[in-house]
């Protein structure tokens, strides 16, 4: 079974990587047939996905651990909104009453939390690490909100230069990072593609 | 074709490397976050405490599946590692898909353990499908399950920072990690160790996890090595005024 | 002797067998054991015949003799109690049948008058029988009547028992000499000196044993001397006799007297006198079928007697038991059976070490015979040592030394009393066997010879010659016996330090281990945290600050924070794209951000489409590639005035104006199935090309969706030349910006504006519509301005009291 997992693996990647490079016919509809198989797939695993977030929470229901309260709102509010969005579809005031008054507010408080919480961690960083590597970042940080920040007089003076100059080191060294991560995302494919790495199990 | 060219290029390097380093194992230089990241686990098992293994929220369809499957490569080893221990590893991520393999991962780590019963599905959960609702309900299972450590290796956001405040809070370890920039900035100022860059995809060989993972590294090293000089030389070039 | 053919074989056996010697078939009936028979009870005196015919001879001599004593004692004036009669079970209540006691048992009590026998004589004896020889009852003796006085002592529960002893004539013979021996027990021992005593090299003092009266030991001891006789006979080799034929000198029982029978005991007393006094042999007895080891025996102690001889079995002579019995009533081996133990008492011993230094208490004529001297035990004659070996005469043991020489007075054989000569290392000698041939000596190999630790033993000790001669104990006048090994020799084990070896780290480890196990035996109080710590405060702080000053600002909708008019050059092109878009064409926006961004990417994205809408009123087809995103649409327009119906907005209507796809699944492979046809991947999007979209404005928080449009526009566009001029616009979040600044700057992306500062001043260009960046405008400012004032200072806080820490912490440790 392996075996076949592997080889079944190896068979789909190529012909999805090949259809990229090259454009015969046969190969470019393989590889649309191959990417809608495994969009279906990714749909099912997201249904996979909620029933075993609902498991958890039975779960921790069950067993009253610490939070069952909110794993009980967690599955009543999604039982709720499940049946109304098959009941009244996505387009009813109802889903969208939904979407404008829980899902966004509450990702957007997340938000804000966020916002404090980098300022603590800010706050914080040469109690836990004192180096010139975290002085200059916070150096940077700080040079950085100061040039972008609107004052009532304008911007400041030579804030364009110092987004333009220190922007210059930050969109390179991204670029680098983002050139390091590319690298290593190819090589982790190139893995799964050849069965070196096996995550869908048998390793 | 050049990408092709490249492609080629990789897949022959990495699949000779692999056989080189099998016979010569590589010496890899220290990484502060990974050496943090072996102590962690074996004072885990020892202590009775457990493990959360964060694999955020990527998407296999996009680019963004590499540190996933990074991640994944991690977990293999640290459920084998760990499979002895009272409190198992909870393993949370913000894809469905993700989820899965991190179940079957897991499950495979005990397998060569050979403590395939103590394997429990609930052991990879899924806690939410977009990154702040991953971030809400990864946030209570650091703060109330007795975890020790908590590793986040994979596609994380800036909900990142939430789940480090909370391990900051707990007094626990965290080893973190990952391909989002503004996740690495946020991290850098929020775990004791931070990893930059490639270094998440390092994971697999400082844990051990095979030949072929070491053998990436090098060839990671040899094809930045090349950009380098193309990078370089074409600036030259075009410094030069000879366009292509 | 009869002999009994046995039922199986058909052999003949002795009598006195009870199975056959050759079969092992029981040769009588009553002697089987049958299986599964009850146990009869039986009279023990029906036993009797069951027994064999040696035992019934005995325990008719016994018997006999018995009632002599008894008769004898009834004689006595002086009656004394007597020891109960332990042997009364053995006398048979029925005895019908005369058996026969044995001359040797029946005359132990010399007392005892002439006793006849009861019994009829017994049959002539074949020799293979040994006791036949002993037995010289009488036929017709009876056995000794129990004296009247003996039987008063016998205690009630044997007075059964003794009465039938008086009812019969036949009586246990030894209870009457042991009555009669503990009557003599104050008579004086005498022993007599032997030459074993002379081996140990040590004057010993010896002892006379006085001997029986010897008529009486005559007539008791005639088959004693019989056996003497016979053992003095010719030294030849008799016939071959059966097994049981181990007595020398052993005459067939006579009929005549018991003195007869008590013989061979009456010439070993008088062979001990002539041992002690006379050098002349003794007469030996006509020997018929003695064997040849009592023969020679006796001829050596006869023919080579020294002025001291002495005699192998010189019976010893111990005080009687009874002390009113005469020397004379005893025979002489039984007294010896009665004398004080040759081994002292243990406190006897000890006095004998302690005494050790005493004079020698013996006699004077004694002396003489106590010098120095070896024993031969192949000649059975002392031997003098060897000048140079003698101990000194005045080292002399006590009286329990004699007792102890006397334990050897036996044949000593040549290897013990004289050590081998010579070297051990010498090579073995050739051994001659008579009549043999020569065994040559075996050259060892050099292996064996290395496993050979005596000598490496006997290097370190001195040789045979130099060593002391023994002069008292079991050694005494041997010499090398028992090597000399020097007292702390180099042998000694080497001394090593019992001190464990652990380095300083080792030991401090060794103490933090220990502490550690001490301490799991205490219990910890848990650390139960505070409800309020200074970072939850800090926190809390931070966030009422926040909260308070940017909700005040926001309520108040202060616009004091200027905006400047220059636009960014993205955000320019972007201004020039959609004006050159044609009107009421159809415009791809692609929504990729998620709902916690959705505040900020409503204010960058209002003005574009405020502009779009404004200018040329296309027909906007949302699409959106997470699953969050398609139901951010509605809210968008709606926020931002496109949707609402005028005068507030921009009156666009869901299904006429634009139209929400859904979501894009598949990531990369969704986009670029998209962008190769449109239709496919979304049947209800109407279009079959991408080139109908008049431009693509992607709204996205993160840098990969824009790489991912970015890349496969790019890549269509080389293939579809329609698509060459057909614009991508990006509205990105601040964080996905700088990201994307690169496409821009290659342009292949067409504009971008990125962020609340790029869309202030686009908004404040398109005529501040729709107005939500300019609301947060001033906010942001006060929020970014609190910010850097709180990290600015936090960290330097945090830098000051860090230092202070460690310092503390540096000198505390």
């Amino acid at each position: 079974m392996r075996v076949f997992t592997a080889a079944f693996a190896i068979s789909s990647g190529l012909i999805v990587l090949l259809g990229y490079f090259f454009q015969i016919p046969a190969l470019m509809q393989l590889r649309l047939i191959l990417t809608d198989w495994a969009i279906v797939i990714a749909g099912f695993a997201v249904l996979i996905g909620i029933f075993n977030l609902i498991a958890v929470q039975m779960e921790k229901i069950r067993t009253r651990q610490k939070g069952s309260v909110f794993g009980a709102a967690l599955v009543l509010s999604l039982i709720v909104t499940f049946g109304f969005g098959l009941l009244l579809g996505p387009e009813d005031p109802f889903m969208r009453l939904a979407v404008d008054a829980v899902i966004v507010p509450v990702e957007a408080a997340l938000m804000a939390i966020l916002a404090v919480t980098l300022i603590y961690a800010s706050m914080r960083l040469l109690r836990r690490r004192v180096d010139l590597m975290s002085v200059l970042f916070l150096t940077v940080a700080v040079i950085f909100l100061a040039a972008i920040m609107p004052t009532p007089f304008g911007q400041l003076l030579g804030s364009q230069f110092i987004i333009d100059f220190a922007g210059m080191f930050s969109r390179g060294g991204a670029r680098g990072l983002l050139l390091g991560i590319a690298l290593g995302t190819l090589l982790t494919g190139l893995r799964v593609l050849f069965a070196i790495d096996r995550p869908y199990g048998g390793n | 074709m050049i990408a092709l060219g490249i492609l080629v290029f990789a897949v022959v390097l990495l699949l000779a490397l692999t056989l080189w380093r099998r016979r010569s194992p590589a010496t890899l230089r220290k990484i502060d976050a990974y050496d943090r990241l072996n102590r962690e686990v074996g004072l885990a098992v020892e202590n009775g405490t457990r493990l959360h293994i964060s694999l955020g929220r990527g998407n296999l369809f996009t680019s963004r599946g590499g540190s996933a499957l990074a991640g994944l490569a991690m977990l293999r080893r640290i459920a084998e590692r760990t499979s002895v221990s009272d409190r198992p590893p909870i393993v949370t991520s913000g894809d469905a898909a993700l989820t899965i393999l991190s179940q079957d991962t897991s499950q495979s780590g005990y397998r060569a353990a050979g403590a395939e019963e103590q394997f429990r599905v609930s052991a990879g959960r899924m806690t939410g499908l977009s990154p702040f609702s991953y971030a809400a309900g990864t946030i209570p299972i650091a703060r109330d399950e007795n975890v020790s450590a908590t590793i986040l290796l994979g596609d994380l956001g800036a909900e990142s920072a939430l789940v480090a405040e909370v391990a900051d809070r707990q007094d626990s370890s965290l080893i973190a990690a990952s391909d989002n920039l503004p996740a690495q900035t946020i991290l850098y100022a929020s775990a004791q160790d931070p990893l930059i860059g490639e270094e998440l995809f390092a994971a697999g060989a400082y844990v051990g996890a095979g030949a072929s993972h070491e053998a990436s590294l090098l060839v990671q090293d040899i094809l930045r090595w090349l950009i380098i000089l193309t990078i370089l030389g074409g600036a030259a070039l075009k410094f030069l005024g000879i366009g292509f | 002797m009869a002999d009994i053919r046995c039922p199986s074989c058909g052999k003949n056996n002795p009598d006195f067998l009870d199975v056959c010697q050759f079969c092992q078939t029981p040769l009588k009936p009553e002697s089987m054991v049958h299986t599964g028979e009850n146990p009869v009870k039986k009279n023990t005196g029906e036993l009797e015949p069951i027994l064999p015919q040696w035992l019934r001879d005995v325990r008719q001599q016994a018997r006999a003799s018995a009632e002599e004593n008894a008769a004898e004692e009834a004689a006595k004036p002086k009656v004394q109690k007597e020891p109960p009669d332990l042997l009364a079970g053995l006398v048979s209540q029925t005895r019908e049948d005369e058996d026969e006691i044995p001359d040797w048992l029946a005359s132990i009590n010399p007392s005892t008058k002439p006793r006849s026998i009861e019994a009829p004589p017994p049959e002539p004896k074949p020799e293979k029988d040994f006791f036949a020889k002993f037995d010289i009852s009488k036929p017709g003796q009876t056995a000794p009547q129990v004296d009247e006085p003996i039987q008063e002592d016998v205690p009630s529960w044997m007075a059964g028992a003794a009465d039938s002893m008086q009812v019969h004539e036949e009586k246990d013979e030894l209870s009457a000499w042991l009555a009669q021996a503990s009557a003599e027990s104050d008579k004086p021992i005498e022993l007599e000196f032997d030459g074993a005593s002379q081996m140990a090299g040590v004057d010993q003092p010896s002892f006379t044993i006085k001997q029986p009266e010897t008529p009486k030991a005559e007539e008791d001891l005639g088959w004693l001397h019989a056996l003497e006789d016979s053992s003095k006979g010719p030294a030849q080799p008799s016939a071959p006799q059966p097994d049981l034929n181990w007595a020398p000198g052993a005459e067939p029982s006579q009929p005549s007297a018991g003195q007869e029978d008590l013989n061979w005991l009456n010439t070993l007393g008088v062979a001990s006198e002539p041992a002690a006094q006379e050098s002349t042999p003794v007469q030996s007895v006509p020997q018929t079928d003695s064997p040849d080891w009592l023969t020679n025996l006796d001829v050596g102690h006869g023919m080579e007697a020294p002025s001291a001889p002495v005699a192998p079995f010189v019976p010893r002579r111990t005080a009687p038991l009874d002390e009113k019995s005469s020397a004379d009533s005893m025979p002489d081996w039984l007294k010896s059976a009665t004398e004080e133990p040759s081994m002292p008492a243990p406190g006897a011993l000890s006095d004998w070490f302690r005494e050790a230094d005493k004079p020698p208490r013996f006699d004077q004529a004694q002396r003489e015979l106590s010098t120095p001297q070896s024993f031969d035990l192949t000649q059975g004659k002392p031997v003098p040592l060897e000048q140079g070996d003698a101990p000194a005469p005045a080292e002399s043991a006590s009286l329990s030394n004699q007792d102890i020489d006397s334990l050897f007075s036996v044949t000593m054989p040549d290897w013990l009393s004289h050590p081998e000569p010579g070297a051990e290392g010498a090579p073995p000698s050739k051994v001659e066997a008579p009549g043999d041939e020569a065994i040559t000596p075996v050259d060892l190999p050099a292996w064996v010879q290395a496993m050979r630790p005596v000598e490496s033993v006997i290097s370190e000790t001195a040789s045979v010659e130099n060593q002391p001669t023994e002069r008292e104990g079991p050694l005494a006048g041997l010499r090398g016996v028992i090597p000399i090994a020097p007292i702390g020799s180099s042998r000694r084990p080497k001394a090593f330090s019992l001190k464990l070896q652990a380095s300083d780290e080792q030991q401090s480890a060794a103490g933090i281990l220990e502490k550690i196990l001490a301490g799991e035996m205490n219990p910890r109080p848990l650390a139960t945290p505070a409800f309020v710590t200074s970072q939850r405060a800090l926190r809390w702080a931070l966030s009422g600050l926040f909260i308070l000053v940017l909700g005040a600002m926001i309520f108040l909708q202060t616009q004091s924070m200027p905006i400047s008019a220059a636009l960014p050059v993205e955000v320019s092109n972007i201004s020039q794209a959609i004006v050159s878009l044609p009107p009421n064409s159809s415009v791809l926006v692609v929504v990729d951000y998620e709902p916690a961004l959705a505040g900020e990417m409503e204010a960058v994205t209002g003005p574009l489409l405020d502009q779009l809408v404004l200018l040329g009123r296309p027909r906007l087809t949302f699409l959106a590639t997470s699953p969050n995103s398609s139901a951010l649409v509605d809210r968008l327009l709606a926020n931002t005035k496109i949707s609402l119906p005028a005068p507030n907005g921009l009156d666009y209507k869901a299904g006429e104006n634009y139209f929400n796809l859904g979501y894009l699944p598949g990531g990369s492979s969704g986009v670029l199935e998209f962008v190769e046809s449109p239709a496919s991947a979304i049947p209800s999007a109407g279009v079959h090309n991408l080139s109908e979209y008049a431009a693509v404005i992607l709204l996205t928080d993160h840098a990969e969706s824009g790489r991912n449009w970015v890349e496969q526009l790019d890549a269509r566009k080389r293939i579809d030349p329609s698509l060459a001029n057909q614009p991508l616009l990006v509205a990105a979040s601040a964080q996905a910006g700088p990201l994307l600044q690169p496409y821009v700057s290659s342009r292949q992306v067409t504009g971008m504006v990125s962020g609340l500062s790029d869309a202030a001043r686009y908004e404040f260009v398109n005529n501040s519509r729709p107005g939500i960046a300019r609301a947060y405008w001033d906010s942001f400012g006060v929020g970014l301005l609190m910010a850097i004032a709180l990290i600015a200072a936090g960290s330097m806080w945090s830098l000051i009291t860090g230092i202070r820490a460690r310092r503390a912490e540096a000198g505390a440790g």
